[in-house]
C-alpha cells in the first residue's frame, strides 16, 4: 500500500511539473512579452525603461533559467505579484479560493446524494418506465451545457420570477452562512446536474452488476427484506466502482466551476483566471492555473488511494506489475 | 470477405482494397443502428442536426448583415429575433451550428488519425516495450486536466492566430488540435483493447503464415474489425467537442465575433438577459443542446448494442 501511495505521489508531482512547464512555454509563445503589457505605452516610448524592467524581472535570461527561478520561488511559496495591483498572487488566491472550494464541495455532496438515489432506483426498476425516464433524463442532463442552463436560470430568476432565488452574487460564508448557502443554490444545481447524471448512470450499471451476483440471491433466499438487500448489500458493492468516476469528475468540476463562476459572478479562482487571461496578467494566470491543477491532481491522488484502499485488487494488480517489471 | 484459397492459388495473397473493408464496417454499423429505439432516435436527431448545419446557412441569409432592428423579438421576418446590432439570430445560430459541426468532425477525425495507429500498434505488440511506451505516453495526456489545459493554452496564446515557427495557427485550428489531443487517450485505449482481441483470432495467424506483412494485417484486416467500437466512442467525442468549443467561446476564448459560434452567441447574450431579450440566449442554447443530446443518444444506444451486458 505504501509503495502504491509513493508511486502515485511521484506521478502526481510529475504531472504538476509538466503543467508548470507547459504554461511557462506557452507564455513564451505569446506574441510580445509580459513587459509590454505591464508598461503599456511606456514600453513603446522608452525602450530603455522596458529593457531595465525586463532585466529586473529576469525576462532577459534564457527560458530554462527563468523556469528554474520560478520553480525555486514557487517552493518558497512565492508566486510573484499582480503587476496591475501590486498584490502578491498568493494573497489573491487565498482570497478567492474559499468560494471555489465551497462551490466544488457543495456540488459534490449535492450530486452524489441525488445520484445514488436515482441510480439505485433505475437499477431496481430496470427496464420499466421509471428506469427509462431516469435514463433519458440523465442523457439530457449530461448534454445540456452548464453555462446555458446557468443563463436560463438567470433569465428565469432574474427577470420573470423575482425574489425567490438570487440570480448570482456571492456572500462570504463567514459573513452570513445562511445567505451564503442561499446564493449557492443555483450555481450548485447548474454545476451539479451533469455530474449527477453521470454518477447515476455509472451507479445504475454497477448496481445491476452487483444485483446479479450470487450473494444477492443468497441474501434473498435468507429472507432478508428487499430494501435491506438493495441498500445494505448491493449499494455498498456498487459504490466502489463509482468512486473512480467521482474522481474523474473532479476534473470536470473544477473546469466547470470556472464557467459557473463567470455566469453567476462568484468571486472565485475561476473568475480570477478568466480575468487574468483577458488582461494578459501572466503572474496571476500562472498562479491560478497552478492552483487549479494542484487541486485537480491532489483530488485525483486522494481518490486513487481511496480506491486502492477500498478495492485491494487494484493495488495488488499495480504491485504485481511493479514486481514483474523488476524481475 | 472473399479470400482466395491459399492452397490452390499460387498468386501471393493480396488484401482487398482498404476502402472495401472500411465501407463494409461502416455499413455494418449503420445496419445495427436500427435495433433499438435509443439509437434510432439518436440517429434521426443527429442526421437532422447535420442537415441543418450543412444546408441551414444556405437559406438563412447573411449572419453578418446589420440592421436597425436591434434586439427585436421573434417575428415572421426574424423567427429567432435579432441580436444587439440587429443581425438575424436564426442566420447566426445556423452559421454557429455549422462551425460546431466542422470543429467536432475535424477534431474527432484528427484524434482518430493519431490514436488509431497508436492504439492498434500497442494492441498488436501488447506487453512488449512498444506497447509500454505508447500507453505510458498516452497516460500522461490522460493525467492532465483537459478543460483546464484548453483554457490555459487558448487563454495564454490569445484568441488571435499564433505563429509557431513557419506555421500560422488560427484560433479555430487551435481548438480543433486541443480537442483532438484530448481525445487521444480514449481512442487509443479502445483501439488497443479491440486489437488485442483480434490479434489472437485465427485469421491473423493464417495471414502471417501466408507471409502477409504486419503492416498490411493491422492496416486492413484488423482495422476493419476495430473500427466499430472506435466509431461509437467517436460519437461521444463529437458531443464533447461541440461542448468544449462552445464553452471556450462562451468564456470569450474561442472563435471571435463577428463570426458567430453557438458559444460566443451565448457570451454576447449574457449582457442582454436583463433587458428581457430571452430569445438571444434561448435559441443558440437550444441548438447547442440539441446537437449534444442527439450525438450522446446515438453514442449511448450504439454502446448498448456492442455491450449487451449493460443493457
Amino acid at each position: 500500500m505504501i509503495r502504491y501511495i509513493i508511486g502515485r505521489l511521484i506521478g502526481s508531482a510529475l504531472v504538476l511539473l509538466a503543467v508548470t512547464a507547459l504554461v511557462f512555454v506557452l507564455v513564451r509563445l505569446t506574441p510580445g512579452d509580459p513587459v509590454g503589457s505591464f508598461l503599456g505605452f511606456a514600453a513603446f516610448h522608452d525602450p530603455r525603461q522596458a529593457a531595465a524592467l525586463r532585466h529586473t524581472l529576469g525576462f532577459d535570461r534564457p527560458v530554462a533559467i527563468q523556469y528554474l527561478f520560478f520553480l525555486g520561488r514557487m517552493f518558497h511559496g512565492d508566486l510573484g505579484q499582480d503587476p496591475f495591483t501590486g498584490e502578491p498572487v498568493t494573497k489573491l488566491l487565498a482570497e478567492r479560493a474559499p468560494a471555489t472550494l465551497e462551490l466544488a464541495i457543495l456540488t459534490l455532496i449535492f450530486s452524489t446524494v441525488i445520484a445514488v438515489f436515482l441510480g439505485a432506483t433505475a437499477a431496481t426498476h430496470r427496464g420499466r418506465s421509471r428506469d427509462t425516464l431516469i435514463r433519458v433524463g440523465t442523457i439530457v442532463g449530461l448534454s445540456i451545457p452548464n453555462f446555458w442552463l446557468g443563463l436560463l436560470l438567470l433569465l428565469i430568476f432574474g427577470l420573470y420570477v423575482n425574489g425567490i432565488l438570487p440570480p448570482g452574487g456571492f456572500v462570504p460564508l463567514t459573513e452570513n452562512p445562511l445567505d451564503n448557502l442561499y446564493h449557492m443554490i443555483l450555481p450548485v444545481i447548474v454545476l451539479g446536474l451533469p455530474n449527477l447524471a453521470l454518477i447515476s448512470r455509472i451507479l445504475r450499471s454497477s448496481m445491476l452488476d452487483a444485483l446479479a451476483r450470487d450473494y444477492i440471491v443468497f441474501a434473498r433466499v435468507m429472507g432478508l427484506p428487499e430494501r435491506t438487500v438493495v441498500s445494505r448489500i448491493a449499494l455498498p458493492n456498487a459504490i466502489i466502482p463509482t468512486t473512480t468516476v467521482v474522481g474523474l469528475l473532479l476534473g470536470y468540476l473544477i473546469g466547470g466551476a470556472v464557467v459557473v463562476e463567470v455566469v453567476f459572478t462568484i468571486p472565485g479562482v475561476g473568475q480570477l483566471m478568466v480575468d487574468s487571461f483577458q488582461k494578459n496578467d501572466y503572474p496571476v494566470a500562472l498562479g491560478t492555473t497552478l492552483f487549479i491543477a494542484t487541486a485537480f491532481v491532489t483530488m485525483n491522488f486522494v481518490v486513487d488511494v481511496l480506491y486502492a484502499y477500498l478495492n485491494p485488487k487494484i493495488r495488488d494488480l499495480y504491485l504485481g506489475q511493479l514486481r514483474s517489471r523488476d524481475a | 470477405m472473399v479470400h482466395s484459397d491459399p492452397a490452390r492459388s499460387t498468386a501471393p495473397y493480396r488484401a482487398p482494397a482498404r476502402w472495401v473493408g472500411l465501407a463494409r464496417a461502416v455499413g455494418r454499423l449503420l445496419g445495427s443502428l436500427n435495433q433499438n429505439w435509443l439509437t434510432r432516435t439518436g440517429l434521426v436527431l443527429t442526421l437532422l442536426f447535420v442537415m441543418v448545419a450543412i444546408f441551414g446557412p444556405i437559406f438563412a441569409g447573411d449572419p453578418l448583415k446589420l440592421s436597425f432592428d436591434r434586439l427585436a423579438a421573434p417575428s415572421l421576418q426574424h423567427p429567432f429575433g435579432t441580436d444587439h446590432v440587429g443581425r438575424d439570430l436564426l442566420a447566426r445560430v445556423l452559421a454557429g451550428a455549422r462551425i460546431s459541426l466542422s470543429v467536432s468532425l475535424a477534431s474527432v477525425v484528427g484524434g482518430l488519425t493519431l490514436a488509431l495507429p497508436l492504439g492498434m500498434t500497442a494492441g498488436y505488440f501488447a506487453t512488449t516495450w512498444v506497447d509500454e511506451i505508447i500507453m505510458r505516453t498516452v497516460d500522461v495526456i490522460l493525467a492532465l486536466p483537459l478543460f483546464l489545459l484548453g483554457l490555459v493554452v487558448i487563454g495564454m496564446t490569445g484568441h488571435a492566430s499564433t505563429q509557431i515557427g513557419p506555421v500560422e495557427v488560427s484560433p479555430a485550428a487551435k481548438i480543433v488540435v486541443l480537442i483532438a489531443i484530448a481525445s487521444i487517450p480514449m481512442f487509443t485505449r479502445v483501439a488497443r483493447a479491440a486489437t488485442l482481441v483480434e490479434r489472437s483470432e485465427d485469421y491473423v495467424g493464417a495471414l502471417r503464415i501466408l507471409g502477409v506483412s504486419r503492416v498490411t494485417i493491422i492496416g486492413s484486416e484488423i482495422l476493419v474489425n476495430v473500427l466499430q467500437p472506435v466509431l461509437v466512442q467517436a460519437f461521444f467525442w463529437m458531443a464533447i467537442a461541440v461542448f468544449a468549443e462552445a464553452a471556450l467561446s462562451f468564456l470569450g476564448l474561442g472563435i471571435q465575433p463577428p463570426q458567430p459560434t453557438l458559444g460566443n452567441l451565448l457570451y454576447d447574450a449574457r449582457g442582454y438577459i436583463l433587458y428581457g431579450a430571452w430569445w438571444y440566449s434561448v435559441f443558440p442554447g437550444l441548438m447547442l443542446s440539441f446537437a449534444i443530446v442527439s450525438l450522446n443518444l446515438l453514442g449511448d444506444g450504439l454502446s448498448d448494442l456492442l455491450d449487451p451486458q449493460l443493457r
